[in-house]
Parts: C-alpha cells; structure tokens; sequence
C-alpha cells in the first residue's frame, strides 16, 4: 500500500511536522518507533498496546533478523504480518539495524551476514528482495549494514558502494513496499556525499531515507554537523529516519536539524536499568522554574517502599493512573515481571508524550524557545543531582 | 536472644515427657500415638463472627443451586461478591506473575491470593500497615485470601523445626533465628488485610505416616484457638480453618469436630496435593465435605488441576487455588478443552488457529498457536500472554461447572468435560470412582 507524508511549512526552521498516511492509517511526525522482540513490542500484550496515551496507531520497530526467522511461517500463514503478529492498527518498519546495541556486522560485495537464534547467515539481495516481498511491512529499508564511525576508509567506501547497487536491484524488483533509502559512508563526508548522490538517482521512488551508521561511537557535534549538510541535500518530502541514536538532549538536537522518526529503545532501557521517566516536557512547566524534580527516578531505590504515589502526578498512562512507586520498587525487588510491565507502560507512554509536545511547539513556531528552555532544564538538573551525590 | 527462652522451655518439656509421649513426633507407621493433656478436641472457644442489630458479617454464604453434593454459591466478602465454585489464581508476592491487576479484573477473577511468607518478608507488615494494606498495594479491587505462612516455611526451608510455640526457622536472608508463631501469622495478615485468612496450622506432607500426623492435628486445634484470639479485625476479615489429619479418616473427623465446634466462616481441607495417591485424595475429599457444615464455604487447598476442579467441585468444595495454571503458562504451555498444548512444540510452528478457536480471551481472538511458538517460554511476552490465557481458561471452565449445577445439567457437563479430555475413554479410574459415589456415570 502506497504511503504519502505531508510536512508542515516552517519557513525559517528545518524542523517540521509530518503526517505519514498509508491506507486508514495516520500517523503524526516527529515520533519514535516501539521497540521489538519477535515481532511485539516489549512486555505490551495488545491490550496494554492499545491502551497507552497520545496516539493511537503507533509505529513499530520489526528487526529483520526477528522477522528472518519466521519469513516461511508468515509465507504459510499468506494473511500479512499484521495480522500474524496482532498488530493491525500499527504502522510496521523492516530495519535491519538493531536499536538495542550496536555490533558491525560483516559483508561482502553480494551479501550482507545476519545473526540469529540459530547463528549467522548470508542474506543477498536476492534472498532479501525474496523475504521482504513475504513480510511485506509497510516500509523497509533498502539493503545495507551500518558500520562503526571509526571505520576504515576502504571498508566504508565498500559499503556505499555496495548499499548503491542494492538501491537499485532493489527497487528493480518492484516489491510494492514504500522504501527507504541508506545515506553510509561512517565519518567520511566525501563518502557521505556520494551515498546521498547515488540515492538521489532515484529519490522519487523512496518514500524517505535513513541516516544511517550514527550512534557507533561519533561525538553529538560530529553526528549534527554531518546530518545538518546531509539533510539539506535531500527532498524535503523524504521522511527522514535515525536508528540507534535517542535520548531526549538527542532527540531535540536531531529534530531541530529535521529528522521526522527515531529508532530507538531508549525508553526501554530505562526500563532494563528500573528507571521511570519523570523529567517535565510540556513548555509550561518547562517555563515554571522553581520545581527542582529529577529527570528520572530509579525505582530499586529503597527510599520509594512507602511511597504511595505515582511515577507522576497527573501522567495518562496506566501505571500512573493504577500503580505507585512503592509497588513497583517492590516489584523490581521481588524480581517479579510485572516490574518491567509497569515501567514499560510508563516509559513509553512518557516518550510518546514528550514527542506530542514536540510536535506542538514546532507547529506553534516555539520549537526554538522549547529547546533551549528544556536543555537548560535539564543541564540544571543534572548538575543539582551531581552536586548532590559529592 | 529470645530464641534461648524457647529452645530452654520446649527442652525441658521434652525431658519431663521423655519416656511417656517421646515417639509422639515419630513418623514410623508402627509407633503409636500418646494423648497428651494438652490434645483438646473442644476447647469451648468460638470464632468471634459480628453480630447484633445492623451489623454485617465480613463473609456470607448463600447457596443458589445445588446438583447432588456440588453447589452454585453467592460468596458476599468484604471486596467483592464471589461466585463459586471458584478458582482463585495465585499472586505470590502481590501480583500474579505477568498480569497487571485491571487485566485479572479484565479475566473476571474473583479471589486472588497473596503468601504470607513471601509478603511478611518483602515488603513487610510494616510496608503493608503504611501503604493500607494489599489490595491498595497492588491495586486489586475485588477480594483476597492470605495463607499462613506456614506451608511455605515447611516446604521452602529444610532448617524449619515445629515446636509448640510455632513454626522455627532460620533466616534465609540474615541466619538468624525467627518463630512463626500463630500470634505472628495473624499479624501480618491483618497487616495485608485479606478478605480471608488462613489459620496457621501444623502441616504434615501428606506421605507422612506414625503418630507425627496425629500429633500435628492435635497442634492445629491448639493453634486455632491461638490465631482467634490474636485476630484483631474480625469486622473486616475471616479466619478459615484448615482441616488436618492426613489421609487417616479417624484424624479428619476429631480436627473437624473442633473446628466446626468453634464456628468458623469458612473452612479448609489442607494437606492434600502432596503426593498422596488420588484415590486417598478423593476420598479425603468426600469425607470432609460430608461433614463440613453445608451453609460455609469449603476450600480445598493447592488444587487447580483441570479433572480435580471438575471432581472436587463435584463432591462440593466450592473454592481452589493453584499455581500450575500460571507456571505452567511461563514454561510454554496452553491449557484447553482437550487437556494442555505445548506451544514450544514444532507441530505448532505453522498453526495458524488461535489455542482454542472457541475461547474468547484477548490471546486466542488475537495471536495465533504458530506466533505463540516463536515466543513460548523465550520472551516476556510470550510468559504474559500463555498466563493470560491459562486464568481465562480456569475462569471458563469453573464457570462452565457453576451454570450447569444452576441449569441442572451438571452431569452432562461433567460428561463432555471428560469425553472431551480423554476422548480414547481413558479417564483415571479414581475420577470415575468419585465421580461414581455422588452418582455421576460416565
């Protein structure tokens, strides 16, 4: 089914707001992806899915060498990956960098090598064409790895070379899928340059593009400055997408320079380390200065034992409507799964209200003044708490 | 060191007894029994239900239909108003594992139990006192039941010794020696606050033979009337009474005649489910809810099985609790119609019907049997969805039996239940013979 992305027209800002429409489906930019395991979002039963806050169709991270594994059962099943995984209302993303971490992985001039459960596999264009048509997600990348920011020049010229001729044999096949192209080429801006000119040969046919090898060991200025000239490059009316790079000083940062999507699994680390987010993101209280809260709260803390109120006061998730934090400090110390439920349900919810936010201030022409006011916030903060840990 | 004190005082009861009741903990089948002074059937003390004008009691109990021995009951507690037969699923250390509180709501569960062990050591009675009790702590709405504490302390810890003032243990956490008494047991669980709480009584596993079984059940009716007396909310919670006496008959009649003698709100048949053969189990069944009064609640403790619901809930116990359905759950197994499905199994790998096309649970109108095997006893997920599934599946069979004792048609869903689990007519001959005495033929 094919996409269209409308984006607002900020005349002086590249940040903008998008609408991603495939079908009956809506989805507003700028967001972040939920991240996967298997196909489902972390610890998220459909119910739990469809109950969270701020939008209701969401779109989903789906990990090719997940997916891989299962491509001759969803070939069987022939209803669509959709429905094989209950994820009707939701948008779904073939990528094949995984969030979560960041290893290199190998290739070679035909193939790229994927690791699974059972261990590693060669995957060519061929075979990846093959198992895409099967998936069948509503977007997807086009074949390529991501490599290490400090990697060599050969190996990083190989792998813009190589991701070229993929594009095209790619898009050759005709799969049908709305495709995002890959800008690689590590630290190498002339690389760069050349991976964004090979794409743009055919940028009509994609419905965006992914920057991608970022969050492999490059400095936030060196990451912005690339994509900054990268991104000016590139038709407007490309959804631009970043893998592996998302905590919010990131985020805001990489939305100024107009990024649209995130793939990230930031709030699930919270999670994984019993963190709960509670740092402001509405501009109101961003301009309130007297509050001196934390950005976030690590429920192991035996200070919450007795502590019988929510994550945050007010929050439209579940947990913070029906759960407190002596309970899920119990939880986590009790080494019961619900922990990880709850601070799921909280974590993500709290990110996909930060991104509400985002888009509100750029539509009301404030994304500037948001910006500076939540990065002082938070520098504030976090100097307040280190001073207190001397 | 308070221990010193107990340790001095149970020695020298020892050496003043020592030839006369020295084989009274013995568990040889030949050694006989010796009444002591203290083994009083009929104490005289009685459980202290409110009364007087306007006054509720925490627990009512009304029987709307009846098949035989089984029976469709409306039990009124202080959360929540139960149907029975029931079952009620087990959430350890405050919830059951995977499931946020709504979604048991969500499943329609009635009673969910918390251990007392597990609770009184994390997050504590004081925690519980200052958060206002379980059902705040987790947020569960309807009804609770606690039990003593004591099964866990027996069955987890291999340094647990029984004396007259309790069950003695030591730490796990910090070696230290602790005594749970049944003072201790009842203080905690007013502190969780439980719709129901259990007595603390002396458990013997039911292979255990020799004058021990005799013994303990004497102990149970002597700390029955201990755990009555320290129970400080008899207008908000109920103390049932576990029936003790292993699998010998004579025990099971004397403990329920002082139980029943102290008028309880509900009582319990403990010591089952440990090994006993199930034609003793049965049969242990059906004589305590011969006996039991017909207007109070019956529980059978630790039962949760699929036939044993159907058979007890046949021979008129009206609650059960087990953790298999969940456990089970989280090891990749799907409980249906037809018995259990091992999803991680690769028969199931390119299934595409749900677990039971039948059921109406979230998980079977959503996910198919061949994506539940790529995340059966791997991810969370698949842990969350499996128990999902599995409390449904329980809820529906027990409310399957509790509609067809009110219709009538006990026996014919009794039937189909069978011929539907062992559809080559090889149902195990105890659960004929049960089935047969409260004139059920299959």
């Amino acid at each position: 089914m094919t996409s269209t992305f409308k984006i607002s027209d900020n005349k002086d800002e590249k940040c903008r707001v998008g609408t991603l429409e495939i079908g009956e489906k809506s989805y507003l930019t700028p967001s972040f992806m939920l991240y996967t395991k298997e196909g489902s979002p972390i610890n998220l039963t459909k119910d739990l899915l469809n109950q969270l806050p701020h939008e209701k169709t969401h779109s989903l991270q789906l990990l090719f060498s997940d997916l891989f594994q299962f491509t001759d059962v969803l070939e069987k099943f022939e209803q669509g990956v959709h429905k094989f995984l209950a994820l009707q209302d939701h948008l779904l993303f073939l990528l094949i960098r995984d969030s979560s971490s960041f290893v290199e992985a190998e290739f070679n001039d035909d193939s790229i090598s994927v690791t699974t459960r059972k261990g590693k596999t060669k995957i060519t264009i061929q075979d990846y064409i093959k198992l895409v048509k099967v998936i069948k997600p509503d977007f997807v990348t086009s074949l390529s790895v991501d490599i290490a920011w400090e990697t060599s020049k050969k190996k990083a010229t190989k792998i813009v070379n190589s991701s070229s001729i993929w594009l095209e044999k790619f898009l050759e096949a005709n799969t049908g899928i709305n495709t995002f192209g890959v800008i690689q080429g590590g630290k190498f801006e002339d690389l760069r340059m050349k991976s964004l000119q090979d794409l743009l040969k055919n940028k009509d046919r994609l419905v965006g593009t992914i920057l991608s090898g970022f969050g492999t060991g490059e400095t936030n200025e060196e990451r912005n400055q690339l994509i900054n000239k990268l991104i000016d490059q590139l038709p407007k009316e490309h959804v631009k997408l970043i893998s592996g790079v998302g905590s919010p000083e990131e985020i805001l940062s990489l939305v100024e320079l107009g990024i649209d999507l995130f793939s990230t699994n930031y709030p699930n680390l919270m999670t994984e380390w019993g963190n709960a987010l509670t740092f402001k993101y509405k501009m109101n209280e961003l301009k309130n200065n007297d509050n001196q809260e934390e950005n976030k709260i690590n429920l192991w803390d035996s200070k919450f034992v007795i502590d019988a109120t929510p994550i945050i006061k007010g929050c439209e998730c579940f947990t913070c409507i029906q759960h407190t934090k002596a309970y899920i400090h119990h939880l986590l110390n009790t080494h019961e799964m619900l922990a990880e439920v709850l601070l799921t349900i909280h974590n993500v919810s709290h990110y996909l209200g930060f991104f509400e936010e985002i888009r509100r201030v750029i539509k009301d022409s404030q994304f500037s003044e948001y910006k500076k006011l939540f990065l002082e916030k938070r520098i504030q903060i976090n100097n307040n708490s280190n001073s207190n840990d001397n | 060191m308070t221990t010193t004190t107990i340790d001095q005082s149970t020695t020298s009861i020892k050496n003043n007894n020592e030839d006369k009741y020295s084989k009274n903990n013995s568990t040889d089948i030949n050694d006989v029994y010796v009444k002591t002074e203290e083994d009083i059937v009929i104490s005289g003390v009685k459980y202290p239900t409110p009364t007087g004008e306007g006054v509720i009691p925490p627990l009512q109990f009304e029987i709307i239909g009846k098949w035989g021995k089984a029976r469709a009951s409306k039990l009124t507690l202080p959360h929540h108003v139960c149907s029975t037969p029931m079952f009620m699923p087990v959430g350890t250390q405050g919830t059951v594992k995977g499931l946020t509180s709504q979604q048991l709501v969500d499943l329609n569960c009635g009673v969910v139990l918390g251990n007392t062990y597990h609770l009184g050591h994390r997050p504590g009675p004081e925690v519980m006192d200052s958060v206002g009790g379980l059902h705040k702590f987790m947020n569960y709405p309807r009804a609770m039941l606690t039990d003593s504490g004591g099964f866990q302390m027996v069955s987890l810890l291999q340094l647990a010794e029984i004396t007259e003032q309790g069950v003695q243990f030591q730490s796990p956490h910090d070696g230290s020696t602790m005594v749970l008494t049944p003072e201790l047991s009842m203080g905690i669980q007013n502190s969780i606050g439980a719709d129901i709480m259990m007595a603390l009584d002396d458990v013997v596993s039911s292979t255990t033979v020799g004058p021990r079984v005799e013994q303990a059940m004497y102990r149970t009716l002597r700390w029955i009337d201990r755990c009555i007396k320290a129970h400080k909310k008899p207008e908000t919670q109920n103390i049932f009474a576990i029936v003790q006496g292993g699998l010998d008959s004579r025990l099971r009649e004397i403990c329920m005649e002082g139980l029943m003698a102290r008028e309880f709100p509900g009582y319990a048949i403990g010591g089952l489910s440990g090994g006993e053969s199930k034609d003793m189990f049965w049969r242990v069944v059906h004589q305590c809810t011969s006996k039991l009064p017909e207007n109070k609640p019956r529980y059978l403790m630790g039962v949760g099985y699929a036939l044993d619901l159907v058979v007890c809930s046949a021979l008129g116990v009206d609650m059960f609790d087990c953790v298999f359905p969940s456990r089970t759950a989280r090891f990749g197994t799907a409980l249906v119609a037809s018995g259990s499905l091992n999803l991680k199994s690769s028969e199931y790998s390119t299934d595409f019907t749900p677990i039971d096309s039948e059921c109406q649970c979230m998980v079977c109108k959503n996910y198919t049997k061949a994506y539940l095997h790529i995340v059966a006893g791997k991810e969370a997920i698949g842990g969350q969805l499996l128990t999902y599934h599995n409390i449904h599946y329980q809820m529906s069979l027990m409310s399957q039996i509790r509609q067809s004792i009110i219709d009538q048609t006990f026996p014919n869903f009794v039937k189909s239940f069978i011929n539907k689990q062992y559809p080559n007519n090889d149902c195990p001959q105890w659960a004929l013979d049960a089935l047969k005495e409260v004139n059920i033929i299959i």
